[in-house]
């Protein structure tokens, strides 16, 4: 009995309540004491006459929702009624302010639950690798959310964040990893990130990460996106994996890990690709950019004159050091470089859209795995000497 | 209706709370007992505000496994330990997206996520999460913040089962939504990951089990659809009452239908086979059954389920009646806090996994609670079964030597609900039932209550008082515990066919239905305010085996009927006349039909299937149609943009139209206008005059009034609401200055001095206006002597209620002499507001009980007869000559009609003609 009692006055001894801000008493008088009552125990003069009882804000039982957001809601909406509203909307009558302010106030007479804090909500990755998973937030203001979000933190302070329900690529941060906002008021709400954003791939809806590629035959190209589908994340000894299958055909094993280089830093994903059948993919990656911003030259600051055609300069840069470039500030680029197996037969191509590009490779796959490493790196990049550089320090 | 029907209902309850708490009073206690006699509760510590349980099981080894809503997974060590402070929390896993279902599949933690349903591995040994293999992720998420996924029960070939929770929007957050694919479902998991939608009609489906013969029972929280927190039985294919998961059935799909927030959806329901009473739960979580073997007490094989907003854990008992499970719900035991998982232990101890965030839920809000049997059996309700003539309820101890029961001792009561959008019902139609006798059997372990008017479609709720069982064990005298038990009586032994508990009722009233202004002309229950040839009041939907046709279904009620065109009707008018109007018209083709609605019986809005059509002209849906004078008449007016909906999808034009203007002369000096019109909520026609009547237009010459007029000769098409609204007169309009001046107040606001009562009634004046109410009576003007006249006044009655508006009437204590303009909506009087009671009648009701409306009266001497005309807000519903000049002059009067009544008038003004 001593050990039920114990426990059960620890569990009550936080029901304490809170300090009650300036005008929410006021508030309540003058539009929720008339039914809950001038302490809120459901006894106002007018509570006799209803057919549905007002709450009594000691019992803690809101069933329609006993957040602040979701209180603030019924007080804002009200909650229907046969006839008339079982309980009137005030969106009308009161501020925003007000409404804050007499949900705090109603909040001081029920039994206050230990919400968990900020630190709670917080998640470091100090021995290893995690994974997250929530809705995320758009980088780009305007685009839909990302549902399916899943994030990889790594000790490193880089973490990569992908939309697993087409196994994107969404963006490279650095800096501390994850508040798990989804923690507040019922459940539903986007994760916040922490660190800055390094690498933003752009989220195009005629873009897909994987198309299959195929002949229409007369000679010309057919493109159809195909779907990816996750079959496992792994953190396991401290190593991101993702394994997905991609159409019918094909497994990827993808491994991202993050790079440093002098003036830059961003992320390698090395992707094993083992297919049942010979086909031909296109693998694509978009990255948000200012095509009217140059591209650099060899010697010569890039600032200096725009070139002409971006598509084309991104292949004559490639040709030159392997790296193609995306302008995506007038200070920061994005150098992706991909390392092919000889003999592939694979080709990379970059395509250039009103706000972003999208640079492909052209994987004919056999029946046999094919390792392909995509290296894609922020930096401050202006000369091709410097991209050659870049080259030698990451070997 | 509804309300009355409900506040007796309410009444009913309370007298009879009243009733059983002065009979047990009296009556004393053997023993005092309390459920911690029987059951103790104690609580695992957990860390504070972390632990909101979604998922529960155990491992092999009996170690217990708890998944929550901050996405992480717990191993629970020693948890049905003694002492509760001995079971050791480790965190298995972190960053999951909830975990509102998990289960232990071959020793491998299932859990699943609002995004997936995954399997967590430890590859690497060190006692943490760091595999997560996806088994299945084919169902939507939007991004709604409510698109939960609950589970996670799973059957021995392998299959899970989840369902997924509807989305809900602001402001409207009492209309669930359907989002994405399977959304408002029970869906089906194989253990190959492929995804099979499984059952629909789910709101907040947040508990599921599987039973001991394989059957799936899950809980829903009630709201929309939802009248009270069901059990339900689900099988493969069947629908459960909620419409927004419609949207993802191949009919719907295959059109693009969307389902009603409002409308009951015309599907066949399949009733729960437990509803749960409000008063016991209001946020149901999971069932589950006693695995125990008697572990726990003299409940095994029985239900559990856990209850969050109350706190508690209740007890179902379930039957095959007919071979489908019935059954009924009773308390079991109070205390554990916001119970949303619970699972049994090994060793019989009942594990509650607490969670209150957002959903509402008596403290503990957070954590894990232990049911442990203390060894002593409760005198409890054990099974109840349904008879033909009553129940046969059997207990857990035998009844006590002296306690012998008689119908005195039982209080039964039956209640039903209705189905509708509204949030929850409240318990209707609540009714005493006699019990004929109560008999002690089965070795005084059983009372057979006979009540033979027991019905199906109904809720019975048994009392018992007085019950006192005997434990030879611990030689104690046992109350019954839980005196109350409520079963769900689908059907009655030998019964084929159940008979839903949740009545199909008319909709509550929208907030559109109760604006000022306006006049109903077809209110779905009555045609009457229609005159045309082949036209019927049914029930209709676009014919599945024929989508060019429209086929009837059964009509549920007397408030869903459709105005219907059969195959050979003519065009339908309606018998008022309108001038300048907004419209409000709700219509319905089936594929490729065409229809149209004519202002004034002239200019013809037209309806067409035009769904899906990229270029649309004047003869598409919501085009004004051209003129039928060839290239001298009217070109037609095309939308500016298709907004019809699919064949067989209810439509709606918002019209605003001007009719038009002729001099003194009448040569008109200005074309009849829509101004607007918006089909669909969208804007299709701004501005557009019409120069001349558009084809098919009544011949003669244009008109200031003219009747609305429904086409019905071009194909098959059903109205639902039909409402006008007349518009102020334009300043230009001479009308509108003529008919400012000349009006005498009669009633100031605040006294009725000087008035003269007949009657009984009593009259009050309550916020400027003079209320009548109680038994019959009248209000006499002070005045006598009113001949020739026009009086006015705002008039309100309440449902039911029944009153009149007098002139040329004379002082009396009983029905006066004298003319009356009626005044009543839903009287059982078929005569509405509108008639000249006795000699002009008007059948339907134009304007709705408890909404203000202007009524008005002219009555003139003229040389055919005195000339009688009454406009309902704005509309002239009567226009009559009283040959016989009955009544000559007099006051004008107020009529109360009866107790029950009740109505209000005020700003009421005379002019008298000259």
């Amino acid at each position: 009995m001593s050990v039920l009692a114990s426990s059960l006055a620890e569990v009550l001894a936080v029901f304490v309540p809170i300090a009650p801000p300036a005008d929410g008493p006021a508030v309540y008088r003058e539009n929720c004491a008339a039914c809950h009552g001038k302490e809120g125990h459901g006894d106002g003069p007018t509570a006799k006459e209803l057919k549905y009882k007002p709450r009594d804000f000691r019992e803690g039982k809101f069933a329609f929702g006993n957040t602040p957001g979701a209180m603030a809601k019924t007080v804002m909406s009200g909650i229907p009624g046969e006839e008339t509203a079982r309980m009137p909307a005030f969106k009308s009558v009161l501020e925003p302010a007000d409404i804050d302010a007499v949900v705090a106030y109603v909040r001081t007479m029920m039994p206050v639950e230990p919400a968990p804090t900020a630190t709670d909500m917080k998640m470091e990755p100090r021995d290893g690798a995690l994974m997250v998973r929530g809705i995320l937030a758009p980088l780009k203001e305007g685009d839909p959310p990302i549902p399916r979000g899943l994030l990889f933190g790594l000790p490193s302070g880089f973490s990569f964040e992908y939309a697993t329900e087409s196994l994107r690529l969404l963006a490279v941060r650095r800096g501390e990893f994850v508040t798990r906002s989804d923690w507040e008021e019922r459940g539903g709400r986007p994760l916040t990130p922490l660190g800055s954003v390094v690498i933003a791939a752009a989220q195009p809806k005629e873009w897909a990460p994987f198309v299959l590629e195929s002949g229409d035959g007369n000679g010309a190209l057919r493109f159809a996106p195909l779907a990816a589908k996750l079959r496992s994340s792994s953190v396991a000894h401290g190593v991101v994996e993702l394994d997905y299958d991609v159409g019918k055909n094909l497994h990827v094993r993808e491994r991202p890990r993050d790079v440093v280089v002098s003036d830059g830093a961003g992320i390698v994903q090395e992707l094993e690709f083992t297919p049942t059948r010979q086909q031909s993919i296109l693998f694509s990656i978009a990255l948000a950019s200012d095509p009217s911003l140059p591209l650099p030259k060899s010697g010569e600051p890039s600032h200096e004159g725009a070139l002409g055609q971006h598509a084309s300069d991104q292949l004559e840069v490639a040709r030159a050091t392997g790296w193609y470039i995306v302008r995506s500030s007038p200070t920061a680029t994005v150098a992706v470089r991909f390392d092919l197996p000889e003999k592939s037969g694979a080709s990379v191509s970059a395509r250039t859209m009103p706000e972003w590009d999208v640079i492909d490779v052209s994987l004919p796959l056999q029946d046999k795995p094919l390792t392909v490493r995509r290296t894609i790196v922020a930096r401050s990049v202006t000369t091709i000497e410097q991209l050659e550089k870049m080259t030698k320090e990451l070997k | 209706m509804v309300a009355r029907a409900g506040s007796i209902a309410i009444a009913i309850v309370f007298a009879f709370a009243v009733g059983f708490a002065s009979a047990a009073s009296a009556q004393a206690a053997p023993v005092a007992a309390d459920e911690s006699d029987y059951y103790k509760v104690d609580f695992i510590p957990t860390p504070p505000g972390s632990v909101e349980v979604g998922g529960l099981d155990f491992l092999p080894d009996g170690r217990l496994v708890v998944s929550t809503r901050h996405g992480q997974v717990w191993i629970v060590s020693n948890p049905c330990a003694a002492n509760p402070a001995d079971a050791k929390l480790s965190l298995f896993a972190e960053g999951l997206y909830e975990g509102l279902g998990l289960a232990v599949v071959n020793g491998e933690i299932c859990v699943l996520q609002r995004t997936e349903l995954s399997r967590l591995k430890d590859t690497d040994g060190d006692g943490r999460c760091d595999t997560i293999e996806t088994i299945c992720d084919d169902w939507g998420v939007s991004g709604n913040y409510h698109e939960f996924a609950y589970g996670l029960p799973h059957d021995a070939a392998g299959n899970f089962y989840v369902s997924l929770n509807v989305g809900f929007l602001d402001p409207k957050w009492w209309h669930g939504k359907s989002l994405a694919p399977y959304r408002g479902w029970v869906v089906k998991v194989g253990a190959d990951g492929k995804l099979t939608p499984f059952a629909s009609g789910f709101r907040s489906p947040n508990g599921l089990c599987l039973g001991p013969d394989g059957d799936l029972f899950v809980t829903d929280n009630q709201g929309d659809w939802m009248p009270s927190c069901p059990l339900l039985h689900v099988k493969q294919g069947e629908f459960y009452g909620h419409p927004a998961s419609l949207e993802w059935t191949d009919d719907y799909k295959k059109i693009g239908r969307k389902a009603s927030d409002t409308e009951p959806p015309n599907r066949q329901r399949r009733a729960p086979a437990i509803w749960i009473p409000y008063g016991m739960s209001r946020s149901a979580g999971n069932p589950t059954f006693d695995p125990s073997g008697g572990k726990f007490g003299p409940f095994a094989g029985e239900m559990f389920i856990a209850e969050l907003t109350n706190g508690c854990v209740m007890r179902a008992d379930l039957e095959k009646v007919e071979g489908e499970w019935q059954g009924s719900v009773l308390q079991f035991r109070r205390g554990t806090g916001s119970a949303n998982r619970i699972a049994f232990a090994p060793d019989g101890t009942l594990i509650v996994g607490l969670t209150n965030r957002g959903w509402g839920g008596a403290p503990p809000a957070d954590g894990l609670a232990r049911v442990k049997w203390t060894g002593r059996v409760p005198m409890e309700m054990d099974h109840v079964h349904l008879e033909q003539d009553g129940f046969l309820v059997s207990f857990t101890l035998p009844l006590a030597a002296d306690c012998k029961p008689t119908a005195a001792n039982v209080h039964l009561v039956e209640y039903d609900y209705n189905s509708w959008w509204d949030y929850g019902s409240p318990e209707v139609h609540v009714t005493s039932i006699d019990v004929a006798g109560v008999e002690v059997v089965a070795g005084r372990r059983a009372l057979r209550v006979r009540a033979p008017t027991l019905k199906a479609g109904m809720c019975a709720r048994l009392v018992f008082d007085g019950i006192v069982g005997e434990n030879a064990a611990t030689k104690t005298r046992d109350p019954l515990l839980h005196p109350q038990v409520d079963y769900t009586i689908n059907r009655m032994p030998g019964m084929a066919n159940a008979i839903p508990v949740a009545k199909t009722v008319e909709p509550p009233p929208s907030r559109e239905d109760l604006e000022e202004g306006w006049v109903t002309l077809f209110d779905r229950r009555s045609i009457e305010g229609f005159e045309g040839e082949g036209w019927r009041r049914a029930a209709v939907h676009m014919d599945p085996n024929d989508p060019t046709k429209l086929a009837d279904h059964p009509l549920v009620d007397d408030w869903d009927g459709m105005l219907v065109n059969s195959a050979g009707a003519h065009d339908t008018f309606t018998k008022l006349q309108h001038g300048d109007c907004d419209a409000r018209i709700d219509f319905m083709v089936p594929k490729g039909s065409n229809s149209g609605v004519y202002f004034m019986g002239r200019y013809e809005l037209q309806i067409l299937d035009s769904f899906g059509k990229k270029e649309v002209d004047f003869g598409d849906c919501g085009g004004i149609y051209e003129g039928m004078d060839g290239d001298h008449g009217f070109p037609g007016s095309a939308p500016k943009a298709n907004a019809s909906n699919a064949p067989g999808e209810w439509q709606r034009f918002d019209v605003r139209f001007r009719a038009p203007r002729f001099d003194a002369s009448g040569r008109k000096v200005a074309n009849a206008k829509f101004e607007w019109v918006k089909l669909n909520g969208t804007l299709i026609q701004e501005n557009v005059e019409v120069t001349r009547p558009t084809r098919g237009g009544l011949d003669g010459p244009e008109a200031a009034f003219g009747p609305l007029r429904l086409q019905g000769d071009h194909g098959p098409v059903a109205f639902k609401k039909v409402r006008l609204k007349r518009l102020d007169p334009l300043p230009t309009d001479a009308v509108a200055a003529k008919d400012a001046v000349g009006w005498t107040k009669i009633f100031d606001g605040k006294t009725i001095d000087g008035w003269k009562a007949g009657g009984h009634a009593k009259w009050v004046v309550e916020d400027g206006a003079i209320v009548g109410r109680g038994p019959a009576g009248h209000l006499f003007s002070p005045r006598d002597d009113y001949k020739d006249l026009e009086q006015r006044a705002r008039v309100v009655i309440n449902d039911a209620g029944n009153s009149g508006f007098y002139f040329r009437t004379q002082f009396a204590d009983g029905f006066p002499p004298g003319y009356e303009a009626q005044v009543d909506s839903s009287h059982p009087d078929p005569q509405r507001t509108g008639s000249l009671y006795g000699m002009a009648k008007v059948t339907i009701p134009l304007v709705p009980p408890n909404v203000w409306f202007d009524y008005r009266v002219r009555c003139a001497d003229e040389p055919a007869g005195t000339h009688i005309q009454i406009w309902v807000n704005g509309f002239e519903a009567v226009d009559f000559i009283d040959k016989e000049r009955t009544y000559k002059s007099g006051h004008l009067a107020l009529q109360q009609h009866n107790d029950g009544s009740e109505v209000k008038f005020k700003d009421i003004e005379v002019r008298e003609l000259k």
